[in-house]
């Protein structure tokens, strides 16, 4: 349904080039909940833009397509994305406070996002907008409400609900849970599947959070310095990473059964994506690194089930990775 | 001195007054209360969390004890003194040690000053030191303190050039450079990448090791709380619903809140995609809970799946489940 295909995508800056995607190729299919998990900076909002065709001005697509149902979404002229946006993507963006316009009551902005996409009959998107409130675990009586009158988690559920509102095939979230606390995560996470298991909509969802994520999506991929590096089947990334990066991101997610003489974390800070590309985003910061790594890309190597492929040059050494990473000592000495 | 906890607060209530008050209209003044009746001490060199979900009054706690909000009603006393009866040099010599840390590290240094000017103002402030050179040296110390290796490569840089984490370890670094004896951290990970989260928890660790120091240590994940802190303290819309050791609040949470919260938790393995969620979970509608703040009986009730008939009309008070351990929920009242 959605393609990635070889996507290349700059910044201009004033310190230059700014390579923020840097070779994505991924598929999504059709009623796959894929999940795209990757720190600040690592390119996965840019990601979501140019699946929307709505890159930055100072955005240069430097090689590679974005397909939806085989339209290339970055050639579209402005008439014709408007046609597909909302109907077809929609989007779900991460500051729910300043999204809705204050003034208006949200039964009117749902209402104006309908009238601007294509609905006919007020009456009858008001009465769907109650039903997927509903659905959602809001009630309908909301919508005569201005947007100040609910809380932050109460709002982002109401874009979930906007976002559905016109039916589209595949809905894109950008960091739909961050900046909400953990029980109000949850509630939107379950929006989001619930409304979604029951049309069979494509999910397309970004954030930094590994557990969030892997309350809704059946796919994940984990992306790094401009690149995926590890993608396929939820459980058998969580159960079976094959790439040190998804290894040491699940050792430091911070839940139930760590101790305080557990916590671990990646040396050094994420990459900035200026100057040299060559070789392995992650080996600056790789525990497992070797010369090799610093020169050559890695290309992808299946792993033992289907769809699960990681982008490491040891990757067929992942058992050992494995084991060597679930020693706390081995993040702690690595290189800084 | 030794005996004397860092921190005490007795029955400490925050108003926060809202719009305008019409009494000639007959209407109430309009009003949050924030926070009602915490009390709790914590002493040197001890980290206590206090958990909850947006709203229920964490930040509000957090501000007081830092002096930067003044309380409606109840006691206070930090360093034994109250800071609302302090003035001019006893104030400043007070906030020297008390230092707080805040949630979004990219705002709490000035854009404009390198990153040891940022770190020697406060020096300059509480004229700590009178030379030059000392300053620089000292600074150098405390970022090495604060788990930034290359001090020398960041000194001269400027905020907008540093990664969260290291601006996040910087703000660190300001604060223990006053040598503080109670610290305030005010959800210090929350905006930080999942990756270095835990590196700026262990730092944390160290200083209040290193310095004897007292921690408060505010959050709404309440894993990240239970691994950092040696006393759990949750809040639920102002109200304290339990306070233990953080060991005993994680095995045999008592309050259905807490309860809540651990499950609100992300795991990375849990059963199935899709199944997850769709565990017995309630999907409440919290529309207008504000309004019914001042209500009797147990606020939690519009939520608890273990909500008796008399949750409505009696306001549940803090009572022991355990060692050093209390909850305020009528199903424990009886013990």
């Amino acid at each position: 349904m959605l393609e990635f295909n070889n996507l290349r995508v700059s910044y201009l800056t004033p310190r230059g080039r700014l390579r923020a995607v840097n070779g994505v190729s991924l598929k999504v299919k059709q009623g796959q909940r894929l999940g795209l998990v990757g720190e600040s900076g690592c390119g996965k909002s840019t990601l979501a833009k140019a699946a929307l065709g709505l890159l930055d001005e100072n955005a240069m697509v430097e090689d590679g397509r974005v397909l939806f149902k085989g339209r290339d979404l970055l050639s579209l002229s402005a008439t014709m994305r408007r046609k597909i946006l909302w109907q077809e993507i929609a989007y779900v963006p991460q500051a729910s406070l300043n999204v809705f316009n204050p003034v208006y009551k949200l039964g009117w902005q749902f209402w104006e996002a309908g009238r601007l996409h294509g609905a006919e009959d007020k009456e009858l998107l008001l009465k769907k907008a109650g039903r997927l409130l509903a659905e959602i675990g809001l009630s309908p009586s909301h919508l005569k409400s201005h947007p100040h009158q609910l809380s932050g988690g109460m709002l982002q559920r109401m874009l979930v609900a906007m976002a559905f509102i016109l039916d589209p095939h595949l809905i894109v979230g950008d960091e739909p849970t961050t900046a909400l606390d953990v029980v109000t995560q949850r509630k939107v996470m379950s929006a989001f599947s619930r409304a979604a298991a029951k049309r069979d909509t494509t999910l397309l969802l970004i954030s930094h959070d590994l557990g969030s994520l892997s309350l809704v999506c059946d796919w994940l991929a984990v992306m790094y310095a401009g690149r995926i590096v590890e993608k396929g089947p939820w459980t058998q990334v969580l159960t079976a990473p094959l790439h040190p990066y998804t290894m040491g991101l699940m050792s430091c997610v911070v839940d139930m059964s760590s101790k305080g003489d557990s916590l671990r974390h990646i040396p050094g800070s994420p990459p900035t994506n200026h100057g040299n590309l060559r070789g392995c985003g992650f080996e600056p910061r790789c525990p497992f690194a070797i010369e090799f790594c610093r020169q050559n890309s890695p290309p992808g190597i299946p792993g033992e089930s289907e769809g699960h492929i990681s982008y490491c040059h040891l990757a067929g050494e992942a058992s050992r990775l494995r084991e060597a990473a679930a020693s706390k000592d081995l993040w702690l000495t690595s290189r800084s | 001195m030794a005996d004397q906890p860092i921190l005490k607060l007795n029955r400490l209530t925050k108003i926060y007054h809202q719009g305008w008050h019409l009494p000639w209209l007959g209407l109430p003044a309009p009003r949050v209360v924030a926070l009602e009746d915490v009390s709790f001490s914590l002493p040197a060199g001890k980290i206590l969390g206090v958990v909850g979900e947006s709203g229920s009054g964490k930040s509000t706690l957090g501000e007081i004890v830092a002096g930067l909000l003044r309380p409606s009603r109840g006691d206070l006393s930090c360093l034994g003194q109250d800071p609302r009866t302090l003035r001019g040099e006893s104030l400043r010599a007070w906030r020297r040690r008390v230092q707080i840390i805040f949630q979004n590290p990219y705002s709490a240094l000035n854009p404009r000053m390198s990153i040891q000017r940022n770190l020697a103002e406060p020096l300059r402030i509480h004229r700590i030191v009178p030379k030059r050179q000392q300053e620089r040296q000292l600074t150098i110390n405390a970022l090495v303190e604060a788990g930034l290796p290359q001090p020398d490569e960041l000194l001269d840089r400027f905020p907008n050039q540093l990664s969260g984490g290291q601006l996040q370890r910087v703000t660190l670094a300001r604060s223990l450079l006053l040598r503080p004896r109670l610290l305030v951290a005010d959800e210090p990970v929350s905006m930080l990448d999942v990756s270095v989260r835990a590196a700026f928890l262990s730092q944390l660790q160290k200083a209040r090791n290193t310095y004897d120091l007292a921690i408060l240590y505010i959050s709404h994940n309440l894993a990240e709380v239970a691994i950092s802190a040696d006393r759990v303290l949750v809040l639920y819309r102002g109200r304290m619903v339990e306070l233990g050791p953080a060991g005993s609040v994680l095995r045999t949470p008592m309050h259905p809140y807490t309860r809540e919260l651990l499950r609100a938790v992300p795991r990375l393995y849990q059963s199935q995609p899709g199944e997850q969620h769709d565990e017995r979970q309630k999907l409440e509608d919290d529309s207008a809970l504000h309004m019914k703040t001042e209500s009797r009986g147990c606020l939690y009730r519009w939520n608890c799946p273990e909500v008796k008939q008399e949750c409505g009309s009696v306001l549940p008070e803090l009572r022991p489940v355990g060692e050093d351990h209390l909850a305020a929920c009528l199903n424990f009242s009886g013990r």
